[in-house]
């Protein structure tokens, strides 16, 4: 945006506002001085300044317009493109009384009570939820009415307790001190002391030295709101807060409820989140806590137990099966290596070698029988020849003694007792005589 | 203050227990059963602030004196 253009914006602006084109300020004349027949001077308010021209003023200015005079100036504001100003194109100038005395008055009193340490006081807090504000102001003031309305919209929790006081006039001072007081001894929680805007000397009741120090020695907060952005009165400076308008006042001392539904409503929903959270973690806990528990449950051992030995009889019968049909197979293997061996063909010539061997051993026992009967007819008949009763079959007797046979005279003696043995039976007998062969 | 009947409460007691059972409920270490109790006294304090808030309607008072007289402010009275 170049200078041209946002210049032709501010003038677009500024021209087109009602106010600014046709306006009636209030200041101070300062550097009043012509220029032709063309006044240029300036408006003064305290630290605050306006620019003023008036084309041909010879004819048109009141004559004893001069500085530090207190005039009205009415026309319009204008940008000066050419130096980036804007100034008060001024038709008529209305002359104001002279103030000069009470802003010295002013600055005199504003010094001597700064001396005194009043100015110092230390602010008191202004309670974030009032239930009762007093407001001392006029009842009919306009000033009055915009506390009011502004409270209402704001906070109408609150109750206001009005505290009625002139605010204009020689008398209204002492008004004031009775109505602040009154209001200090109320139950109020803070205090408006309010006044719409006028001139120094409307004002002047807010800068008088007992009620400067009557605001000072409050035991409730102060607010004050005298006159309009640009008026200062000597009572904002021991106040313990202060605030350019009546309006302003009642916005500091209240709380703005549509903020505070606001608040009220997030604070609700954050309750309910908290809530709900609090509610998913328990929930989180006990589900946890499930999930432990079915892990650790015999139920759950069991089941594992169950699984590992179904998969161990699984693994069992299979190795079991495995092994049949290896086995099925290797058997398979050997008989077919079985019937095809010559094992076998010696097993089918088996039984033809036995009947063989049966049959040579039947011949060999035969003769060997025959052999040997042949042998034990030899022998009876040798037996018959040398048997011992052969003799005694041909007559012959058996000597014995004792039971044993006698074969010589020598083994029997005179009288020994002898057996004789014959054929038919047996005789018993003794030795008489012993007579040997020969002798 | 937690034994204090809700309706018995004004607007800034209840406003600021609100925010402080809001504070309690989510400091860490809460219990289920805390946070139970303490969701309860928040969701009265919560219908305390609103009906305060919906019923309130401003009372002007002039104080004469010892007297205090109530004063009918209409909405044409408002204006400059």
């Amino acid at each position: 945006m170049g200078v041209a253009e946002i210049t032709m914006r501010l003038i677009s602006v500024i021209e087109t506002d009602e106010i600014f084109q046709n306006v009636m300020v209030r200041g101070e004349v300062s550097n009043f001085k012509f220029s032709g027949p063309h006044a240029y001077f300036s408006l003064k308010e305290g630290e605050y300044l306006l620019n003023c021209v008036m084309f041909n003023a010879t004819y048109r200015h009141p004559s004893g317009i001069k500085d530090g005079t207190i005039v009205k100036a009415s026309g319009a504001i204008k940008v000066y493109p050419k130096r980036g100003t804007y100034q008060l194109y001024t038709e008529s100038i209305l002359e104001g009384k002279d103030y000069g005395e009470l802003y010295k008055k002013f600055e005199e009193l504003k010094i001597k009570l700064k001396s005194e340490g009043i100015f110092d006081k230390p602010k008191k807090e202004i309670p974030h939820f009032p239930k009762k504000i007093a407001v001392v102001s006029s009842k009919t003031s306009a000033a009055f009415h915009d506390v009011v309305k502004t409270i209402k919209k704001r906070y109408p929790l609150a109750v206001i307790l009005l505290f009625h006081t002139s605010v204009q006039g020689k008398e209204a001072s002492k008004e004031i001190v009775n109505a602040l007081d009154a209001a200090d001894r109320s139950s109020a929680d803070v205090i408006l002391l309010v006044r719409g805007g006028g001139s120094i000397e409307d004002l002047w009741n807010f800068n008088e030295e007992i009620v400067v120090k009557k605001v000072y020695a409050m035991k409730t907060p102060v607010i004050t709101g005298v006159g309009h952005e640009v008026d200062t009165t000597l009572v904002d400076y021991v106040a313990d807060r202060r605030s350019p308008t009546p309006t302003g006042a009642a916005e500091y001392a209240t709380p703005d409820l549509v903020e505070l539904k606001r608040n009220i409503d997030i604070s609700f929903s954050r309750i309910s989140n908290e809530m709900d959270q609090k509610i998913d973690e328990s929930f989180d806990l006990v589900e946890r806590s499930k999930k432990r528990l079915d892990f650790l449950s015999p139920k759950r051992q069991i089941s594992i137990e169950t699984e590992r030995i179904n998969e161990s009889f699984s693994k069992m019968i299979k190795i079991v099966n495995d092994g049949i049909k290896e086995k099925r197979t290797s058997l398979l293997r050997n008989f077919e290596a079985i019937s095809h061996s010559k094992i076998v063909r010696t097993i089918e010539l088996v039984p033809e070698r036995l009947d063989s061997k049966m049959e040579t051993m039947k011949r060999t026992v035969s003769n060997d029988i025959s052999k040997k009967y042949l042998s034990l007819e030899k022998i009876e008949v040798s037996l018959n020849v040398h048997d011992p009763l052969e003799p005694v079959r041909r007559g012959y007797a058996m000597v014995f003694k004792d039971e044993r046979l006698v074969k010589s005279v020598h083994e029997l003696k005179k009288s020994d007792e002898i057996k004789l043995k014959l054929l038919d039976g047996k005789i018993l007998s003794e030795v008489m005589e012993i007579e040997e062969n020969g002798k | 203050m937690e034994n204090k009947k809700v309706e018995e409460m004004s607007f800034e007691e209840s406003y600021k227990e609100l925010e402080e059972t809001l504070n309690a409920m989510e400091k860490t270490d809460v219990t289920l059963e805390e946070s139970i109790k303490l969701f309860k006294r928040g969701v009265e304090l919560y219908k305390r602030c609103k009906f305060l808030i919906d019923s309130a309607s401003l009372s002007v008072k002039e104080v004469l004196g010892n007297l205090e007289k109530e004063m009918e402010i209409g909405e044409d009275d408002m204006g400059r």
